[in-house]
C-alpha cells in the first residue's frame, strides 16, 4: 500500500468513526410533564362548575390530570415543542344525554379518548436576524398577571432582544371556526395583535409597556364581548432588598358594538417580602365596572369566560378567585368571571408561605367586592380564609392538604331582584333559594412534576 | 513504521468517540441503571433539576463564564421557568 493510499485509509477510518458517533448528538429529546391527583370534599364544586346553593349538599370526589411535554431539539436554535393533557374524574363523566365526554376516561374499564392538545409549535432563532420565532399552537400570557388573557392559541410570535430592551410582536387567530356553508375560512375571524416591550433599567428593575389589539369580525359579541379593543398598559417588576413588587396598569378603549364605546381600566400590584423562614404575599386588583350595563361601557373586558382564560393566581385563593393549583374543577364563586359580568372587581389578598425542610405551608385571606353597584345590589362578594400544608415525599413528588372557607357577602348570598341585595346572575333568584350557604372545600393533592 | 502509524491514528480516533459508552460500567460494577434507574446513559434532567443546575451555573458568575454565556444561561433559566409555569397552570 502506497503512503497516499494509507493516508486515504486513515481519513476514511476517521470519517467513518466521526460519522457513526455524531448522529447520537444530533437530536435532543426532552421530556417533561406533571401528574396531579386531587381528592376534593365540600359543598361547592359539582365536578364541572360552581355550585352555590341553599342547604348545599356536601360531597366528595376525585380527579386527575397528566400533562406530557415532548420537545424535539435539533440544536439550541431549533426545536419543536409539543404539550398534551389527559384529564379524568374518578368514576367517569357523562354529558346530559349520557354520552361520555371525549376528554374523560374515568369510567369502568377506561378506554375513552382523552388526549388533548395544548401546544404544538416550532420555536427557532432566525440565523439572519437573531429573532426568536414561535409559530403554531402556543401558550401566551399578558403582562398583567394574566387577568386579561392567558391561553393556548394558534399564532406567530416574534421576539427580538436589543439589550437591555426586549420586544415581542405577535399575531394570534383565536376564532376562525365558522362552518364553510356560512362563510369561507378567513372571513369571520377574531385576531389578537400584540406589541410588548420590556426594558431592564437595572438588574433589579424592569419596566414594560404594551399594546394589545383585538379585532372581532366574527359577527358575534358574545365571546369576546366587543367588536374592537385597544389596550395600552405599563407594568414593572422591582426588587428592593427582601421585597419584590410588581405594579401594573392598563387602559382599554374601542367599540363594544356600533352603538356602544368602551373606556375601561385595570390596576393592581403584587408583592412578595421575605420574612423569617418564608414570605409574605400581598396582592390587590381593581377592574373598572359599569354601573348600569347599558350605553357606553366602562367595564374592563376579559377575552373569554368560557372557556376560562382569565387568571389572578397571585390572589392565592381557592374559592373566591380561581386557584392556580386547581386542575379539572377549576372555578370560583364568580364562575371564573373576574369582571362579575361587567360590574368590575376590587380585591385585596394577603398571606404567608414558608418551608421547613420537606414541609411546606401557606395561609391566606382575601376580600372581594364589585367595583360598581347596579341598583340595589350589594357590592360585597365575600371573604375567604384558606390554609395548606404539604410534604415533599421526593424531590419531584409532594403530598398536601388544603382547606378553604368563604364568608359570602350579601351580593352573592341574598336574593336578587328589583330592590334586593343579591347580584343578578350570581345570587339566589328566588326567596325559596335564598340565602346561599357559605362555600367550603377540603382537598388532598398528590403532585408529581418532572 | 507507517503501518503502525496508521493503526495508532485509527485507534486514537476510535478512542475519542467510544468512552461515552465504555464509561458506563465495567464487568465488576453493578448495573445501577437496571438495578435502581440511576446513571442510565439515556437519563435526562427533570425540569426542577434543570432549573437547579442552571441556577448553580449562573451563580459561578464571571469567574467561569463570559458575560455572553451567563446571558445565555439566564435565557435558558427563564425558558425553563416558563415551561414549568405552563405545565402547572390550571
Amino acid at each position: 500500500m502506497s503512503f497516499k493510499k494509507k493516508i486515504m485509509a486513515v481519513v476514511a477510518v476517521g470519517a467513518l468513526t466521526v460519522g457513526t458517533a455524531v448522529p447520537a448528538m444530533a437530536l435532543e429529546n426532552e421530556f417533561h410533564g406533571m401528574f396531579k391527583f386531587m381528592g376534593i370534599g365540600g359543598n361547592f364544586f359539582n365536578g364541572s362548575g360552581a355550585n352555590l346553593a341553599k342547604d348545599a349538599h356536601s360531597g366528595t370526589f376525585a380527579e386527575q390530570r397528566a400533562r406530557i411535554n415532548y420537545i424535539a431539539k435539533a440544536n439550541d436554535n431549533l426545536k419543536l415543542v409539543t404539550h398534551f393533557e389527559l384529564d379524568s374524574r374518578f368514576g367517569g363523566k357523562v354529558n346530559q344525554t349520557g354520552q361520555y365526554y371525549a376528554n374523560d376516561s374515568g369510567n369502568l374499564d377506561a378506554d375513552q379518548i382523552t388526549l388533548e392538545t395544548k401546544n404544538v409549535y416550532l420555536d427557532f432563532n432566525c440565523p439572519i436576524t437573531g429573532t426568536n420565532v414561535k409559530a403554531g399552537i402556543q401558550p401566551w400570557s399578558d403582562s398583567y398577571k394574566s387577568v386579561f388573557l392567558l391561553a393556548d392559541m394558534t399564532g406567530v410570535n416574534l421576539t427580538k432582544k436589543f439589550d437591555p430592551l426586549t420586544v415581542s410582536l405577535g399575531w394570534f387567530r383565536f376564532d376562525d371556526n365558522t362552518p364553510g356553508s356560512t362563510a369561507d375560512v378567513g372571513q369571520l375571524t377574531a385576531d389578537l395583535i400584540v406589541l410588548d416591550g420590556k426594558f431592564a433599567v437595572t438588574k433589579d428593575i424592569t419596566v414594560g409597556a404594551s399594546y394589545y389589539n383585538i379585532q372581532n369580525d366574527t359577527g358575534s359579541t358574545s365571546n369576546p364581548g366587543f367588536e374592537l379593543l385597544h389596550m395600552v398598559g405599563l407594568n414593572a417588576s422591582i426588587k428592593a432588598g427582601p421585597a419584590t413588587i410588581d405594579p401594573f396598569f392598563a387602559y382599554q378603549f374601542g367599540e363594544v358594538s356600533a352603538t356602544s364605546d368602551l373606556s375601561a381600566f385595570l390596576a393592581g400590584a403584587t408583592a412578595k417580602v421575605k420574612v423569617g423562614p418564608g414570605s409574605i404575599n400581598a396582592a390587590a386588583l381593581y377592574l373598572s365596572g359599569d354601573d348600569n350595563g347599558t350605553g357606553d361601557a366602562d367595564d374592563f373586558k376579559i377575552v373569554s369566560v368560557s372557556p376560562p382564560t382569565s387568571y389572578f393566581n397571585a390572589a392565592n385563593m381557592w374559592l373566591l378567585v380561581r386557584s392556580g393549583q386547581a386542575i379539572n374543577s377549576s372555578t370560583s364563586v364568580l364562575g371564573n368571571d373576574l369582571t362579575v359580568r361587567g360590574r368590575g372587581l376590587a380585591g385585596f389578598f394577603a398571606g404567608y408561605e414558608g418551608t421547613m425542610d420537606k414541609v411546606f405551608y401557606n395561609a391566606n385571606v382575601g376580600y372581594a367586592m364589585t367595583a360598581e353597584e347596579r341598583g340595589s345590589e350589594d357590592s360585597s362578594l365575600g371573604t375567604e380564609i384558606n390554609a395548606q400544608v404539604g410534604y415533599k415525599l421526593f424531590d419531584n413528588l409532594s403530598i398536601s392538604a388544603a382547606a378553604a372557607y368563604v364568608f359570602l357577602g350579601d351580593g352573592l348570598k341574598k336574593q336578587s331582584g328589583t330592590g334586593l341585595k343579591g347580584i343578578s346572575g350570581f345570587a339566589p333568584a328566588t326567596a325559596a333559594a335564598a340565602d346561599f350557604d357559605d362555600p367550603y372545600m377540603l382537598n388532598v393533592q398528590l403532585a408529581y412534576v418532572f | 513504521m507507517k503501518k503502525i502509524a496508521v493503526l495508532l491514528c485509527a485507534a486514537f480516533m476510535m478512542s475519542v468517540t467510544v468512552p461515552v459508552f465504555a464509561a458506563e460500567m465495567t464487568k465488576e460494577e453493578k448495573d445501577q441503571c437496571l438495578l435502581a434507574s440511576k446513571n442510565c446513559a439515556t437519563e435526562v434532567d427533570s425540569i426542577q433539576k434543570k432549573i437547579k443546575k442552571l441556577n448553580a451555573e449562573i451563580k459561578k458568575g464571571k469567574k467561569v463564564y463570559s458575560a455572553e454565556e451567563i446571558k445565555k444561561l439566564q435565557e435558558k433559566l427563564d425558558e425553563a421557568d416558563k415551561m414549568l409555569d405552563n405545565l402547572l397552570r390550571p
